[in-house]
């Protein structure tokens, strides 16, 4: 059973903005067009001077300035657009620190589990939309921006009672103070804010992928190895880090070596530095 | 790579495959929550230069189908640029001539083979070491602590934290 302070507090939380929302249901519609992109970005201006900023960036190195998003889309397509809005998003809105967790913010391994779903998306054995992975990876772990008030100073007898095996991991841990956990609220707040069905199902099941339906078992094992690539390489964590369990079934889902695994990590860790940069560039 | 001023004292904050040294005493070098990643120290006692690099994976020749990246970032590669870097104050450059410490090489619970990056992080460090014919005078590898690493140049001691837990130190 779910608190009422806890149900109360999902309707209180920040919501990323409408064009992040409405640019959320055009990855899922899979065929979209440039136009859908140029007409939900133009409309919020906040982010529209954020992506222009960023693609007359030095980091970008385009020959000629770049001055309205249609430009952009043209200049760079329409895919490119989206994920860039995408990091503006995940930056803008986790970036805030969870004192719960002990976390400065989770913008990077939010972004890290991005960029690592949208490499293992076609791996899968059952091959993913890389852009829906991508974004079920930024949202993964929405659910702590509800909790994390709930959890007080717990941090230390959480990390105690795991290393002595009196709980299993964070996740039980989160349940034996709250009787819930991240997952399950995470995803009770992608359906208050109606994401997607598959955003929503990739959010409850992203620690316990084979308890997924059949249909979303895919995306839950893509967003569950993501996570796992994420906490290894390095950056902002917090007090759970690491202290999550692998479910052991993903070799149902992945046949990767050692090797491909070091290599996603490398291209997370090269895509994440640029992306910093550009960000660190523009003064964002 | 970073160097911050915090008024008490000087900090050189060294992000994912960065490398950094010093002989300043009242400087400390440090990298941040270490997933697999290996933080590898080395004290140069005749000196009192200290360096750090911040491995991430073990095997720089992964790069053949990517870009290069920082040479920091793999253990073969990563070892070798610092003790280069180290010369500047005077270092030989030997290993051999060093105290090394380590620390981090951490996985999630229940991962094992494939996914133990951070024991492979650590073997090929360690297959350096035992090439060069020493040993860590010091370290805290594995396990499921994401670490924040320290090295105080004034003294060699390592600190290490971790949201949630008390420091400790080697
Ligand atoms: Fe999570
Ligand atoms: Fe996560």
């Amino acid at each position: 059973m779910i608190s009422e302070e806890i149900l109360a507090q999902i309707k209180k939380t920040q919501k990323f903005s409408d064009a992040a929302i409405k640019l959320m249901h055009v990855v899922n519609s899979v065929n979209y067009s440039a136009n859908d992109i140029i007409e939900i970005i133009r409309y919020d201006s906040k982010l529209t001077a954020i992506i222009l900023k960023m693609v007359n960036s030095a980091e970008f190195g385009m020959r000629r300035k770049v001055d309205s998003i249609k430009n952009a889309v043209s200049m760079m397509g329409a895919k490119k657009i989206l994920d860039i809005a995408q990091e503006i998003y995940t930056r803008m809105y986790l970036n805030k620190p969870l004192s719960g967790y002990e976390s400065d913010g989770m913008w990077q391994h939010s972004l890290r589990t991005a960029l690592a779903a949208a490499q293992l998306a076609p791996l899968c054995v059952k091959p993913y939309d890389t852009e829906k992975a991508f974004t079920a990876g930024i949202l993964h772990d929405i659910g702590k921006n509800v909790l994390s008030n709930f959890l007080g100073n717990t941090a230390h007898s959480f990390i105690d009672n795991i290393d002595r095996h009196r709980l299993h991991d964070y996740l039980e841990a989160e349940e034996s103070k709250l009787g819930t956990n991240h997952s399950e609220v995470g995803e009770l707040l992608a359906r208050e804010w109606q994401l997607p069905e598959f955003i929503c199902q990739a959010i409850k099941h992203h620690h316990k992928p084979s308890l997924a339906e059949e249909e979303f078992k895919p995306i839950a094992y893509i967003i569950h190895m993501a996570d796992i690539a994420a906490m290894l390489s390095c950056s902002d964590q917090g007090s759970d880090s690491l202290l999550y369990e692998v479910d052991t079934t993903y070799t149902d889902y992945f046949h990767f070596s050692g090797q491909e695994l070091e290599e996603i990590i490398l291209v997370i860790d090269m895509e994440c530095e640029q992306i910093q940069k550009t960000f660190a560039e523009i003064g964002e | 790579m970073a160097l911050i001023d915090t008024g008490k004292n000087k900090v050189l904050l060294l992000g994912i495959g960065d490398y950094g040294s010093t002989n300043r005493a009242d400087t400390e070098i440090k990298t941040m929550a270490l997933g697999s990643c290996v933080a590898v120290v080395l004290l140069d006692p005749k000196t009192k230069t200290v360096g750090m690099v911040h491995v991430a994976l073990p095997d720089s020749n992964i790069q053949q189908s990517h870009r290069t990246f920082k040479p920091g970032y793999f253990a073969d590669t990563g070892i070798k640029i610092l003790l280069q870097d180290m010369k500047r104050f005077g270092s030989s450059g030997v290993l051999s001539d060093m105290y090394v410490k380590l620390a981090g090489g951490a996985r999630v619970i229940k991962a094992e083979g494939v996914l133990d990056i951070g024991r492979r992080n650590i073997e090929a460090i360690k297959n350096i070491l035992i090439e060069n014919k020493i040993k860590p005078v010091a370290h805290d590898l594995a396990g499921v602590i994401s670490r924040t690493v320290t090295v105080e140049v004034k003294t060699g001691i390592v600190r290490l934290s971790c949201p949630g837990r008390d420091d400790w130190f080697i």
